[in-house]
């Protein structure tokens, strides 16, 4: 679904500015379709809870717009604008029960006790929670209360359910549970959700489209594939996923690609985005560790382009793979290998060849990169 | 140390060499570290309530309740009890709801607006407890400020004085409580609530007050106590109407009824207990985790009016307290000659008592201060049987209300092994020990702070227990022992409830004379004192802060 034909939520200039210098949020435009599951990613302090509590009516944005479903909510009250918060710790009102925390927005719009009651045992059920409405919050798991705080986001049906960061508090294997979850009542309930994160695997897992935040500004947005292997700058290639990181200079450009000059040498770059950059620019290359070849160096080095001489720096194990950290003359880098049982693992000292892949990523390296 | 386990309280300065005699001793010496204390926890806290206890239930004919028979025969006994209990609860309904009310607005209010309310609500902590009693005659009284300029007509002797006074004195006390557990509840509560469709009237009833009750329920029960307790502001306007703690005092000193005296004393102590035991059942299954994130929503209009309106008119009055002292202090004869005058400053009998007082409140201190911070250290480092019961005791003083102690005392120090009353001695040691749980409490709390292992550490390299003791865990208590010995100091200077039992002629303390100035009439010489008073008081608040603030520098900088 291309997002701008609907623009079911759009987001125009939305800044914020606190105590007067600190712009948490700067001039952030973006647009959802209908039925879409988002994830606003971001190292911690980059604005994206404020950007969600701007969304949700919690915070009054300094300026810019707010528009769902082409009604501009900018300045109304939480209650509303159609959204529905699930907040950090669930906020679930500890002096209530269960079914009460539920039914707390119906009863405030003054729904039938009748009604009320058979709304939140659907809603329970929902979250596979029947049975527990008697429950105060503090008697519940951490799963279960997260399934409360869902289930009374979605008492009013929301237009646009917001998450913010809802599984940082559970382990990690409740977590991997709660997210699909989410997935399965986004499915069911064909519902928009937005959801907050600093954990780019949680974002790469649960959202169809991912936008990655920075110090107030909107870096990229995309699907998590795209952001992953065609991040727009360093910054976003470095905080989603691990990466190798070459600045250099654009030498020559052919009808396939070009070379770029790096501290490792002449890099052949082909492919799509290989095109748009003039000769001498100055562009950061980025590769994946996994997308690096490492070959035990015997005698000599194959031959093609990408290829460069170096030699086992660190090894580390973690499950999966084998991560090589390699030195290539002054430049270090990071390789991934499928660690497979029987395979010979090169220890610190060995001699390597390392090729590059040549569909490397091209991004232009940011004004302030180059100063530095 | 394979004896530790052996020993639970390793004694002090031992040191371990493994045989018998050693071993001996060391039981001995633990003995001794923790009796020590614990005895003069006996001979000047439990001795002197059990005194009173006991002379409430001997009778000519032995042991008896003739006495409380007596009580409740009647009327005018009786009466007390009802009017303090009705005064008590008058106060806490009163205080709770303002207390709540400037918290609220605190809290709420963006920048100086809620410093505003804050200043407000704690200004009174500056004055001596019963001065706003004297602030309200000179506002209210028949030639007050009220009367003369306005021509108003309040009989401020009785009820409404003693409320007003209360009402004043204790807000701090409810409002420091209050907003600590409102500053607390995690704004996503609110938030989650608007969410949901809830107004901010909705939103505070359903949700911030069923949250902060049990605060505001402790709250409540510390005014409840402190306002039964009062004696200050009862006997200054408290006029006709008689209230236990008042009335224990003038069955004493005035009727010479020692045994009706200590039947008061008894219902002075019940309500704290009952309170205390309310306190326990009330507060099972009611407490909830409530911290959180702190971004309020801005207050609401619909909530600003009527908060304002209950806090302003209080925030006026006090100020006009504060003003009216200040005017009767530098003038001759206040509202009759309002002529510039500093003759009231300068009154030897007033000036002597302000020396008195100092001596007095620097002892009391010292005893509060080392005997409750060694006592701390002894309830922590050295779990025993004895130490919670002890823990217990020592702060038994700082629950029973200074009447009782102040009667306590005469009954067991008037006795001829024990003979000390009529001098300064007593008096301080009594105040000392009633604040004996202020240093006991405060080094709790920062002994619980501190690592334990930096004094195995020590221990580990040879330092015996008392060279521990000095060397280590002294230092880190610097700043603590010093806030404990300039607050209890700061509460000696301006007690009266106890003391008043215990002053000997010539020992008149600045505290007890302007109680007895200010019923002689004589309201310049009690207006010059009572801003002496407050400049010293404000001046220990004023090293309080200090202290902290220099001790929250020195964390940042060690960690």
């Amino acid at each position: 679904m291309n997002a701008h034909d609907s623009a079911f939520l759009d987001i125009q200039d939305l800044t914020k500015i606190f105590s007067g210098t600190t712009r948490a949020v700067d001039g952030i435009n973006f647009s959802l379709g209908r039925g879409e599951l988002v994830s606003i990613l971001g190292p911690s302090g980059c604005g994206k809870t404020t950007l969600l509590k701007m969304i949700g009516g919690f915070i009054q944005p300094s300026q810019g717009r707010i528009l769902l479903d082409g009604r501009p909510i900018t300045h109304l009250p939480p209650h509303q604008r159609d959204t529905c918060m699930v907040f950090q710790n669930f906020a679930l009102f500890p002096h209530m029960t269960v079914a009460d925390n539920v039914g707390y927005g119906l009863k405030i719009r003054k729904l039938p006790k009748a009604e009320i009651r058979e709304r939140v045992a659907d809603l329970l059920e929902m979250v596979r929670l029947q049975g527990l409405g008697n429950r105060r919050p503090g008697e519940l798991s951490g799963g279960q209360q997260q399934r409360v705080a869902l289930a009374r986001a979605l008492s009013l049906n929301p237009k646009i359910l917001l998450l913010d960061e809802p599984f940082s508090s559970l382990d990690a294997n409740l977590r991997k549970h709660m997210q699909e979850e989410i997935r399965q009542i986004h499915q069911r309930l064909g519902l928009t959700i937005i959801f907050v994160t600093h954990d780019q695997e949680e974002a790469f897992s649960i959202s169809q489209r991912i936008l990655v935040m920075k110090q107030g500004q909107l870096c990229q947005s995309g699907r998590p594939d795209q952001v992953y292997h065609h991040p727009a700058s360093p910054f976003v290639a470095d905080f989603v996923g691990n990466a190798n990181l070459l600045t250099g200079r654009v030498k020559a450009l052919d009808g396939q690609g070009m070379t770029v000059d790096t501290a490792l040498g002449r890099v052949a770059v082909q492919g799509g985005q290989a095109s748009g950059f003039p000769s001498g620019a100055e562009i950061t290359l980025m590769v994946r560790p996994e997308a690096v070849e490492i070959i035990p160096l015997d005698g000599e080095c194959p031959g093609g382009p990408n290829v460069f001489r170096g030699r086992v720096e660190t090894v580390r194990f973690s499950g999966a793979h084998l991560r090589y950290q390699c030195r290539i003359g002054e430049t270090c880098m990071e390789v991934d290998r499928t660690a497979r049982p029987g395979e010979p693992v090169m220890v610190p000292g060995t001699g390597v060849c390392i090729r590059l892949p040549l569909d490397i990523h091209p991004i232009e390296t940011p004004m302030a990169a180059k100063a530095s | 140390m394979m004896a530790v386990d052996e020993h639970p309280a390793p004694a002090l300065g031992s040191v371990d060499l493994g045989n018998p005699g050693s071993r001996l001793g060391k039981r001995l010496a633990c003995w001794l570290t923790l009796g020590i204390p614990a005895a003069l926890v006996l001979v000047f806290i439990v001795l002197p309530v059990s005194a009173v206890l006991i002379k409430s239930v001997v009778t000519p004919q032995g042991i008896g309740l003739d006495h409380y028979l007596r009580f409740f025969e009647k009327s005018y006994y009786f009466r007390s009890l009802a009017n303090s209990l009705t005064l008590a609860s008058v106060t806490t309904v009163i205080l709770t709801v303002t207390g709540f009310v400037f918290a609220f607005l605190c809290v709420r209010l963006p920048g100086w607006q809620g410093k505003f309310f804050r200043v407000t609500a704690l200004m009174p902590l500056v004055a001596p407890p019963f001065i706003f009693s004297l602030a309200l005659i000179l506002l209210a009284g028949r030639n007050g400020v009220g009367a003369r300029l306005l021509d108003l007509d309040i009989n401020i002797y009785g009820w409404t004085g003693v409320i007003c006074a209360q009402v004043i004195t204790f807000l701090p006390m409810a409002f420091v409580m209050i907003e600590n557990v409102l500053r607390e509840v995690n704004s996503d509560f609110e938030a989650a609530g608007a969410n949901l469709g809830a107004n901010p009237v909705r939103i505070l009833k359903d949700i911030i007050l069923p949250l902060v009750m049990p605060g505001i329920f402790k709250a409540a029960l510390l005014i409840f106590i402190l306002a039964i307790a009062d004696f200050g502001n009862p006997i200054l306007v408290g006029g006709n109407v008689s209230f236990l703690a008042t009335d224990a005092y003038l069955l004493w000193v005035g009727e010479n009824n020692p045994s009706m005296a200590a039947v008061f004393c008894v219902f002075l102590i019940l309500p704290g207990i009952l309170i205390f035991i309310l306190h326990k059942t009330w507060l099972k299954n009611r407490e909830y985790p409530i911290q959180g994130n702190s971004d309020y929503a801005p207050m609401d209009r619909r909530l600003l009016a009527p908060f304002l309106g209950i806090a302003l008119p209080l925030v006026m009055v006090i100020l006009a307290c504060f003003c009216v002292i200040g005017f009767g202090a530098f003038t001759r004869l206040i509202m009759v000659d309002n002529s510039f005058t500093l003759a009231h400053f300068l009154r030897q009998t007033g000036l002597r008592a302000m020396g008195t007082s100092l001596v007095f409140a620097v002892n009391s201190a010292l005893i509060s201060t080392v005997l409750g911070v060694g006592l701390s250290y002894l309830l922590s480092r050295h779990r025993h049987l004895a130490s919670g019961a002890l823990e217990f005791l020592s702060l038994l003083g700082f629950a029973v209300p200074g009447v009782v102690m102040g009667i306590g005392y005469l009954l067991v120090f008037n006795s001829p092994m024990l003979a000390l009353t009529g001098t300064l001695a007593i008096m301080a040691l009594n105040e000392g020990f009633r604040n004996l749980g202020v240093g006991v409490e405060a080094g709790l709390g920062r002994l619980q702070q501190m690592d334990l292992a930096v004094e195995d550490a020590a221990g580990d390299l040879g330092a015996g227990k008392l060279r521990i003791f000095f060397t280590i865990v002294l230092p880190q208590m610097k700043a603590m022992i010093l806030s404990t010995f300039v607050y209890t100091f700061m509460v000696s200077m301006v007690t009266v409830s106890a003391v008043i039992f215990l002053i000997a002629p010539g020992r008149q303390l600045a505290s007890v004379y302007i109680l007895s100035v200010a019923e002689q009439g004589e309201m310049g010489a009690a207006c010059a004192m009572s801003l002496i008073l407050i400049a010293i008081v404000t001046l220990c608040m004023g090293l309080l802060s200090l202290i902290s603030r220099i001790t929250q520098q020195n964390m940042k900088r060690v960690y």
